[in-house]
């Protein structure tokens, strides 16, 4: 069955065709908007101060020099791609479990915004390497593991290109599953092989210096609030596109 | 200072490349509904 039937199929009356699908309340037009306007200005000023004392506030690193600034976003992408491939679990536990299309655009926008954010960590992480160790990459536990990672959640958004599927969409759906059981792999990958990558100490012994930290901190609040507003955007555009696919078939009727 | 340099200027085209990559598909979308 094809997922644009399954929608319509979901729309019993006229007066629920005119109106707009809305997945969560939070996404509804009026709604949505008003919330935007908020979070877009604050975001973008964590952003600002983050970049700020990334670059300015922070002490220069003795050995690495201005190099090892890239770590105060290279740390925060691979954070928010860690969180949004955990949404994509979830999502794609309860589509299912539930069967309801809204997990299932959920699922979809937190591995589209998951997988841009890794390949930030796979394009800064290189960067940070050739200073630190010579090399742009080596073929390490941690290193590959995220590549993995990204490989997987490309494929999963390959799959999701083509055809509205029902039957695809389950298998996305088990395939978003899957491959977060990378996750837990990665973390650990430092403990479990010997590794070059650093492991990340934030406490006060002996780990980051206090205003290193303290940036670290901003950047991982500033790129957590634009992984929310993106998300937002994105999971409302799903609804928008089958909002317009309900229309369609339901023309063709 | 060059790795910065490029590392900083890549986050920020990626992620501003893909925000409004969004609102340009957003935009798309109503203006079709709107025409439909």
């Amino acid at each position: 069955m094809n997922l644009s039937m399954t929608l319509s199929r979901s729309v019993e009356s006229e007066e629920q065709i005119n109106r707009h699908p809305v997945y969560w309340h939070i996404l509804d037009e009026h709604v949505l908007p008003k919330m935007l306007k908020v979070l877009a200005p604050i975001t973008l000023l964590t952003i600002g101060v983050a970049l700020y004392m990334a670059l300015f506030f922070a002490p220069r690193e003795a050995t690495m020099g201005d190099a090892q600034r890239i770590f105060y976003f290279h740390v925060p992408s691979a954070w928010i791609g860690f969180l949004a491939f955990f949404i994509v679990f979830v999502a794609s536990v309860m589509f299912l479990v539930k069967r309801e299309r809204r997990w299932d655009a959920l699922a979809l926008s937190a591995a589209e915004i998951g997988v841009v954010f890794t390949t930030l960590v796979l394009l800064t992480g290189p960067l940070w390497a050739k200073a630190a160790w010579g090399a742009f990459w080596v073929w390490d536990a941690r290193l590959t593991t995220t590549l993995v990672l990204w490989l997987v959640y490309v494929g999963y958004l390959m799959l999701r290109s083509s055809v509205d599927d029902l039957r695809r969409a389950r298998l996305a759906a088990v395939l978003g599953i899957i491959g977060f059981l990378d996750v837990p792999v990665i973390y650990l990958s430092v403990t479990w092989w010997r590794t070059m990558h650093p492991t990340l100490v934030v406490n006060d012994s002996g780990g980051l210096d206090s205003a290193m930290r303290m940036t670290l901190m901003v950047a991982l609040l500033s790129f957590t609030l634009l992984f929310a507003w993106l998300l937002l955007l994105r999971t409302q555009l799903e609804q928008k596109q089958d909002e317009l696919t309900i229309k369609r078939v339901l023309s063709e009727e | 200072m060059i790795n910065l340099v490029i590392a900083y200027g890549v986050i920020t085209v990626v992620l501003v490349t893909y925000t409004a990559a969004i609102y340009w598909r957003r935009r798309k979308i109503e203006r079709t509904l709107q025409a439909e």
